[in-house]
């Protein structure tokens, strides 16, 4: 029953879609028609919106065309097929997209687009596009997902004196956007140390709330007048998803959402990857040129807020000696144009060497570190007053030269250790160089090994093989040796182990004193008692009351040759037969049983069950 | 036990064996010879010194070190005086420092270092973590390898001594005598392993040219940073083929020619 109710249910399917597929006529160039959409009829040059061109019905086509328009470029961005079951009707539609980019302002006939089919042409509607000006705001606005805009925070800044371009892009969070770039215009009247900085942050526009992206670029203007900023332009990817749009309500939840919404659909459906692009407004600025009115003459360039600082690497030095004397050059601005510190004094010998300068963005200013190292070396003895050192820049704040000075210090200056070490002045210095100083260094060694390392060396080389391994060879013998001293002691088993054989002798002794003395029960017990005690000891058994069905016993459960345990059971009873009765009571017997005895005892020895 | 003693003094003779001067591949009579050769072109080295031939005895000192193989400290001092009266002071230095690490406590040497120094173009101060560490670890800095080596075998014999006596007389005492033995004995080990690295690796340098361009780089075409004059004492931190890194006593780096430094 069950099984022909579900055979009905699948005929109904089958029926169902068959006539859904029968229903679809043959198609003809007719059934095909073409439309051409644009996401907006207005825009500004350096904008770029997206076109589609859609063409629905079933049958074989060629790629729609569209007619050139000068002032415009229309790109190539991909194609898309759509399927849709509207009132049990399967309509399909392919989607051609493409990015329209004006080069100029004024207004548009795009299109028509024109495609073939079955050798009649079809063509599509035409759509009008106004193109205005690219606009004086510096905010471009590519559409209510994304703002970018560019700005500085000085309009009119002096030669050399640092501006902040900013640039900003901020997004929705929902704006589909992947892959954005941008691209820095040419900046041939700046000059730039290629420190941006970059932060994100959230910030509500007009209502809505927008992640930002701002990049700040330091930059500083070299030339004077009017100089331009030209467009950043940013690019990035558009993910368009194409949307279901069921027409029927019977696809509508209670509350009017299409089901085709649900995030399980929208896995189904394409999305299609649209490069744009976007760019902001130039920005212009007026460069003033530095006041000549009170110009230093030492002035070489720097513009910004600058200090001098000026420290000694000691306040004591000898004269022929050196001190370090370090001058630090910071603040904020281009560093780099500052004329250097000039330091002459008749008294001092300087050698100075290029400074070291660090710069880096803090906080969107440039500021920087010169750092100079001179080397003084006093000539004569005294106080010496290192003057203030003075570099001038121009402050654009104050909106005049001033000067970074550093304070004076006091450097005392003591004689020199010896006289032969006495420096000249500084302009016989390089004369000082030859060969002319015959009474100042200590006379040459007449013989070689006074200092005698050599011997030394040759010794050690010798020794060496003996003395690196002694030491530690001497040690661990005495360690082993007083190791095994304190097992014997206290390791009853190890102990009656290693002397079981020691006991075995002793016992044998005594068998064979019983030999000499013709005390033939002796021989025997003492042989018995020997080969007793020396298996209860490597086996470390107790051996009072130590049978030989016990003995066997160990001796199978310890897996020892059963030939062997046979001879050790054979023997013992021997040892007691011989022990008990009076015919085994002769000479000949008792050496035999002390042979045996020893036979055993080494055969014994030599059975690792035993031994090990 | 009685197996273990005789094979541990039959190591201990085949070791003396191998020790003895034969083992080593010279024989006395060899040895005796060379010395009189070295002594005899050493006199005549100083007979030039005398006379003022400063280049001719440069020349025959250097030639003893290079002929011989040999490395002693009279003859780098000797060297070093024929290389400050020539007034090339780097060369001198590099001779001194050869001296010192050799005998690093002969008056002699420091001496003369000390004038030389001074005479050289370029001051630079050492930091002063630098004389803290070597007055912390004198120990080191005032013995040479051979030293250092000899203290460290007897510190090493007692600790072993110690260590022996401690296992058959156990007491407190013994055993702290042994370990602060040892712990002597681990330092100069490391003292006497750090000599032999330094002395396989040179990793200082002087200036032995009257100027060298210090660049940023490896070659000729990088950025000249700063100049260094002949006597300049300097640090090798890295080396190419013909390039090396030096960092100064002032913590300032740049890559110089091989042929403007000596190693030390």
């Amino acid at each position: 029953m069950k099984f022909r109710n579900i055979k009905s249910v699948g005929a109904v399917f089958v029926v169902f879609f068959a006539v859904i597929l029968l229903r679809s006529p043959a198609t003809s160039a007719a059934d095909l028609s073409i439309r051409l959409e644009i996401a907006s009829s207005q825009m500004e040059v350096g904008e770029s919106i997206p076109m589609k061109i859609v063409v629905e019905g079933r049958g074989d086509f060629s790629e729609p065309s569209l007619p050139e328009v000068p002032g415009v470029d229309i790109t190539f961005q991909g194609r898309a097929q759509s399927v849709q079951i509207i009132n049990m009707q399967v309509r399909s539609s392919k989607i051609f997209t493409y990015l329209v980019s004006p080069r100029q302002p004024g207004e548009f006939v795009l299109g028509p687009a024109r495609l073939e089919s079955k050798g009649s042409i079809i063509e599509s509607n035409v759509v009008n596009l106004k193109v205005g000006k690219s606009g004086n705001e510096q905010i471009a606005s590519t559409g209510r997902d994304i703002i970018i805009e560019a700005s500085v925070d000085n309009v009119k800044p002096y030669v050399g004196q640092q501006i902040t371009l900013l640039f900003r892009f901020a997004r929705t969070a929902d704006a589909p956007i992947r892959n954005a770039t941008y691209d820095l215009p040419d900046l041939p009247d700046f000059w730039s140390e290629g420190i941006e900085s970059r932060r994100e942050y959230s910030k509500n526009i007009d209502g809505t709330d927008y992640l930002v992206t701002e990049v700040a670029i330091p930059l500083f203007p070299v030339n004077e007048g009017d100089v331009t900023i030209g467009p950043i332009m940013m690019r990035y990817d558009e993910l368009v998803t194409s949307k279901s749009q069921p027409q029927s309500p019977f696809f509508r939840d209670p509350f009017g959402r299409s089901m085709f919404d649900d995030d399980f659909f929208k896995m189904f459906r394409a999305e299609n990857i649209v490069k744009r692009s976007a760019r902001t407004a130039p920005i212009t600025l007026q460069v003033q040129p530095l006041p000549l009115k009170e110009k230093p003459e030492d002035f070489k360039g720097g513009v910004g807020k600058f200090s001098l600082s000026a420290r000694l690497s000691n306040s004591e030095v000898r004269v022929g000696e050196s001190v370090t004397l370090t001058l630090d050059l910071s603040g904020e601005g281009n560093i780099r144009d500052l004329s250097d510190p000039n330091l002459e004094m008749d008294s001092l010998k300087i050698y100075s060497d290029n400074p070291a300068i660090t710069v880096k963005n803090y906080h969107d200013k440039v500021v920087g570190e010169k750092v100079y190292k001179l080397a003084l070396v006093p000539q004569q003895p005294g106080q010496i007053e290192i003057p203030h050192l003075g570099v001038p820049y121009f402050n654009p704040e104050s909106e005049r030269y001033e000067i970074a000075s550093s304070n004076p210090i006091e450097l005392t200056v003591l004689p020199a250790e010896k006289e032969t070490l006495v420096m000249k002045k500084a302009d016989e210095s390089d004369k000082a160089s030859g060969p002319s100083v015959n009474a100042d260094i200590l006379p040459i060694h007449e013989r070689i090994g006074k200092m005698k390392t050599d011997k030394l060396k040759v010794w050690l080389g010798r020794i060496r093989p003996l003395a690196y391994p002694l030491p530690l060879l001497i040690y661990a013998f005495c360690y082993v040796a007083t190791k095994r001293k304190e097992r014997l002691k206290n390791d009853i088993a190890y102990r009656r182990f290693k002397f079981a054989s020691k006991t075995a002798e002793e016992y044998l002794a005594g068998a064979e004193e019983a030999l000499r003395k013709k005390d033939w029960n002796n021989v025997f017990s003492k042989s018995s008692k020997a080969v007793t005690e020396y298996l209860a000891a490597k086996l470390n058994v107790p051996s009072g009351g130590l049978t030989p069905a016990d003995i066997k016993d160990i001796l199978i459960r310890r897996s020892v040759p059963r030939e062997l345990v046979n001879e050790v059971t054979e023997f013992l009873e021997f040892c007691d037969y011989g022990r008990f009765t009076s015919s085994r009571k002769s000479p000949a017997a008792a050496s035999d049983c002390i042979m045996r005895t020893r036979r055993l005892l080494e055969r014994l020895d030599e059975e690792e069950a035993i031994s090990k | 036990m009685k197996r273990f003693l005789r094979l541990s003094i039959l190591i201990a003779f085949g070791l003396l064996a191998f020790s003895s001067p034969a083992a080593v591949g010279k024989s006395e009579d060899e040895s005796k010879t060379l010395q009189t050769q070295l002594n005899e072109i050493f006199d005549i080295a100083n007979e030039e010194f005398k006379a003022g031939n400063y280049q001719d005895a440069a020349g025959l000192y250097e030639g003893i070190l290079s002929s011989f193989k040999l490395k002693n400290a009279d003859i780098y001092y000797n060297l070093g005086n024929a290389y400050f009266k020539l007034g090339r002071y780097g060369k001198a230095i590099a001779s001194y420092r050869k001296a010192l690490l050799l005998s690093p406590r002969e008056q002699d040497v420091l001496a003369n270092l000390r004038l030389v120094r001074s005479r050289t173009r370029d001051k630079l101060d050492s930091p002063r973590s630098t004389e803290l560490f070597r007055d912390l670890f004198f120990f080191h800095y005032d013995v040479n390898r051979s030293e250092s080596e000899l203290i460290f075998l007897i510190v090493y014999g007692m600790t072993a001594l110690f260590g022996t006596i401690g296992l058959f007389w156990k007491s407190k005492a013994m055993r702290w005598t042994a370990a602060v033995a040892l712990a002597v004995t681990l330092i100069f080990a490391s003292s006497t392993m750090v000599h032999a690295y330094r002395e396989a690796h040179p990793s200082d340098a002087v200036v032995v040219v009257t100027e060298a361009d210090l660049h940023t780089g490896p070659g000729d075409s990088y950025l000249t940073t700063f100049n260094l004059h002949d006597g300049a004492e300097l640090y090798i931190h890295d080396r190419t083929k013909d390039w090396y890194q030096v960092e100064l006593s002032d913590g300032r780096r740049g890559w110089i020619n091989a042929t403007s430094i000596e190693l030390i």
